[in-house]
């Protein structure tokens, strides 16, 4: 197939401002296009060499190595392009401009001086095996491979065919043709009717590769598309969730039972595993899998089934408490050259929540009962690799209070999810079948606060038996009492820790102090009496805690999301800590509605 | 494998073999060597199309040379090549022995190196035949033209003018280096009229693996037109060397 065809059916699609035209361009491409060379179509349709979640390195060469190229092949001087380029700010219409200005002239190199013309075509074939070459050159003297691959091109291609190549190799098509539209055009082209775009879709949501299924429609046609399960290493397209606020509305609609999970503030990341090969995918099918060399273990250890797709949220906890931290933890995975370092310094816990695939059986029609089932067999389930904190709801209060429960323990709300029996994983949609509650406000916490220490938790892991965590409340000066806030583990030194015993060994009692108000069991119990200055990111509702219970909402108290110790403060006595008034003040004050934009980042 | 082996030859100078697939590989990274009764051939053209290389040794200048098939086609992944093939000493001989899969090339000396590869699929691209009628024809000393290059060495371009029958000039970066007859660095010349073209400095550098295989160069020059060198090493090797001027 020449790359021509292509060319003049982007040249169109470019210069089509309707959608309904643009899909009937691609439908004539299509049924153009040889069926073997129908996916590297597809790919450089969508800008692209290969699927994103391939891993392997995409087009998208800097300008001036391109400029480098074209003035190699034409025989222009560099600074000529660049300035031409600094005019029109196009790559592509820079090469083509002056492609067709010299085409009269003859074009560049040993062409010129050729008395029978260099009438060779390219293909498809070639113009997407040379991009590959240019995206896989690496290393000493790539650069000049480079620009000599690009320049082999430019000097065979027409203009028009030199405008999209220069534009690829950029890494910047800016046709903006859609998957939607790529889908619609095979199902016309290969089975004469858009009514089979729903089965073009789901095989796309089940095997995330467009190119693979548009070879697989125009190979094997129907049959072949319905053919396609979940595979492992191949990456399905996620199942979302709705978003609503009301937790009666939120039951009304998945059909008055649901299963209520953590929705935690992690990685969402799908889990393949085939033998002892393990790919980890992000939510937007990114192969993450060297950032997470220690899920990668977890994954071959824990999962029983030879072959298995299963999700899961990825988080940063404290290994010593256990608690979950903010997602902009993870963030250093994705920042450290040296991994490892990071895998000491942020360690993971995976909450697995769903499963695909099992050793050759598609699971994504089973009801989410089913699936749950056959999730937990297949799991040996530890501290670091298990199931979703979830329950199991049929009242809207159950749900709003392990709502509360989850944002406390640091989770960003929770997902509510039907148990009927149509409760189908679907994949790539966002449905109600799913339904996220998170929060609508959030008060940050800029200034610490002053608590006092009412009780102290034993540690794990190194720090077993040894106090890891405190239990803190604010004083409420009416009655007298010391009402918990939260419990704290993060923020100690190691010398903190190690003093620890030590300092609190003078107030350790054997019940709870009558001052001190709490719905919470310590290991220990402290009289009131030693102050710490705590920090965390927000000020949240917690139904465990006792501060300022039923003031801001029935049923729930004050409470910091992610606290940190940051120092003892022997100046203060118990009286002196922060009051629980200051606390609902500050709640109040620093009160802001998360808007739609934060929360997308959030879950991006 | 020599048992199955369609073609092999022994050529009596690894060195030398070395440095003529070097000079090819400056030019192109992936070639087909082409065996026949005629010998052995590369043409190759770089990926932007200012170079064209030639390279042709006759089954005369190989100590044995054997083809059970009319024609083998080897494609050889020359950047890959020519990092694993140790340097060979001068005295050192060069076994090459194909079927359609692989190739095993041994570089024979004190100890002998052995190596096999794949051979390549290298689509066999048309590369154009150029007909020009050049204005001067030189015989040149490959020495004199190895300073000329390393003296306008960094220049980017490089102008060349052919005055009259008894100069050409080379001149880059504000020096200028006169190669004449009277110095001996022209041996003969056929010249019809005077000329002048420039080159990119760095595709004229490509010819440095050659310049060390030969005495002397054949240098056919027009102006504004493909500049060619034809370089003759011992037993009727020859290598052709075509560069486009600039624009």
């Amino acid at each position: 197939m020449l790359f021509e065809v292509l060319a003049k059916a982007l040249d169109s699609a470019e210069r089509t401002t309707s959608r309904t035209q643009l899909t009937a361009i691609l439908v004539d491409l299509f049924r153009k296009t040889e069926p073997d060379v129908v996916d590297k179509v597809v790919y450089l349709l969508q800008g692209r060499l290969w699927p994103e979640w391939s891993g392997l390195p995409e087009l998208g060469v800097g300008i001036k190595l391109l400029i480098k190229a074209a003035s190699k092949s034409l025989g222009i001087k560099e600074s000529e392009i660049e300035a031409l380029y600094n005019k029109l700010g196009d790559s592509g219409k820079v090469i083509e401009q002056l492609k067709a200005g010299k085409s009269s002239a003859g074009v560049g190199g040993l062409a010129r001086f050729v008395q029978k013309a260099d009438t060779s075509r390219l293909t498809v074939v070639e113009v997407y095996d040379t991009l590959a070459k240019v995206a896989q050159a690496t290393g000493e003297g790539s650069r000049d491979i480079k620009v000599n691959l690009i320049a082999s091109l430019l000097s065979r291609a027409t203009p028009l065919e030199a405008r999209y190549i220069a534009r690829l190799v950029e890494g910047r098509l800016r046709l903006g043709i859609g998957d939607a539209t790529i889908m619609d055009a095979i199902a016309i082209a290969y089975t004469g009717s858009s009514l089979n775009r729903q089965l073009v879709e789901y095989a796309y949501n089940v095997r995330a590769d467009l190119g693979n299924v548009a070879k697989v429609l125009a190979t094997k046609g129907l049959e072949g598309l319905k053919a396609i399960t979940p595979t492992p290493g191949i990456p399905l397209r996620p199942m979302l969730a709705e978003r609503l606020s009301n937790p009666q509305e939120i039951l009304d609609k998945v059909g008055g039972e649901a299963l209520v999970e953590y929705k935690y503030d992690g990685e969402r990341a799908q889990i393949h595993k085939a033998g002892d090969r393990i790919t980890i995918f992000s939510r937007r099918l990114e192969n993450i899998t060297h950032q997470y060399p220690d899920v990668v273990d977890m994954a071959k250890n824990f999962i029983k089934a030879g072959e298995a797709i299963v999700e899961g949220e990825i988080v940063c906890i404290d290994p010593d408490t256990g608690a979950m931290r903010p997602f902009q933890e993870l963030m250093h995975r994705k920042r450290k050259h040296d991994i490892h370092e990071a895998l000491k310094e942020y360690p993971v816990a995976v909450f697995l929540f769903d499963v695909l695939y099992v050793d050759g059986r598609n699971m994504l029609n089973e009801p989410l009962k089913t699936r749950r089932e056959v999730l937990s067999k297949i799991i040996t389930e530890n501290d670091k690799f298990r199931l979703s904190e979830a329950v199991v709801v049929t009242r809207a209060d159950d749900l709003e209070k392990f709502f509360l429960k989850a944002v406390e323990e640091g989770a960003e709300g929770v997902v509510v999810k039907a148990l009927h029996s149509q409760s189908i994983y679907q994949a790539g949609a966002r449905g109600w079948l799913w339904i996220k509650y998170k929060r609508d406000y959030k008060s940050e916490m800029i200034d610490t606060v002053d608590l006092v220490a009412v009780g102290a938790f034993k540690g794990r892991g190194k720090r077993g038996g040894k106090v890891g965590a405190l239990l803190v409340a604010a004083y409420d000066p009416d009655t007298d009492t010391f009402q918990t806030v939260c419990k704290v583990g993060s923020g100690f030194t190691d010398a903190d820790l190690e003093k620890m015993d030590e300092i609190l060994a003078p107030y350790v009692i054997d019940h709870r102090h009558p001052r001190v108000v709490s719905e919470v069991e310590p290991d220990i119990w402290l009289t009131p009496a030693l102050v710490a200055e705590i920090l965390g990111a927000e000020l949240t509702l917690s139904p465990q805690h006792t501060c300022c219970r039923d003031m801001v909402k029935k049923g729930a108290g004050i409470s910091i999301r992610f606290p940190r110790f940051i120092r003892w403060r022997p100046d203060k006595g118990p009286e002196d800590a922060t009051t629980t008034k200051e606390l609902t003040e500050m709640y109040y004050r620093q009160l802001k509605k998360i808007s739609e934009e934060v929360v997308e980042k959030i879950e991006q | 494998m020599s048992e199955e082996a369609i073609a092999s030859f022994e050529y009596p100078s690894a060195k030398v073999f070395v440095s003529l697939l070097e000079a090819v590989g400056e030019v192109a990274d992936e070639v087909l060597m082409r065996l026949t009764s005629d010998g052995l051939k590369i043409r190759a053209l770089d990926p932007a199309r200012i170079a064209l290389i030639e390279l042709e040794i006759p089954p005369t200048a190989f100590t044995s040379y054997s083809l059970k098939s009319e024609e083998l086609d080897i494609g050889l992944n020359l950047s890959s090549l020519l990092k694993v093939l140790p340097k060979p000493k001068k005295s050192d001989v060069v076994k090459l022995s194909a079927d359609e899969m692989f190739y095993h090339i041994t570089i024979e000396g004190a100890v002998p190196k052995s190596f096999k590869f794949r051979s390549i699929e290298v689509s066999a691209e048309e590369i154009p035949e150029l007909n020009i009628d050049y204005s001067v024809k030189a015989v040149l000393l490959t020495k004199g033209l190895k300073q000329a290059l390393s003296t306008l060495k960094g220049s980017g371009i490089i102008e060349i003018e052919a005055p009259d029958a008894d100069h050409i000039i080379l001149r880059g970066g504000g020096t200028l280096v006169k190669l004449s007859r009277v110095s001996g660095s022209i041996i003969d010349v056929e010249f019809k009229e005077s000329a002048q073209s420039a080159y990119e400095e760095s595709y004229l550098m490509k010819v440095d693996p050659l310049l060390s295989l030969t005495d002397s160069l054949e240098f056919f020059f027009k102006s504004s037109s493909p500049l060619s060198m034809v370089f003759r090493i011992p037993g009727d090797v020859v290598v052709r060397y075509i560069l486009a001027p600039q624009a």
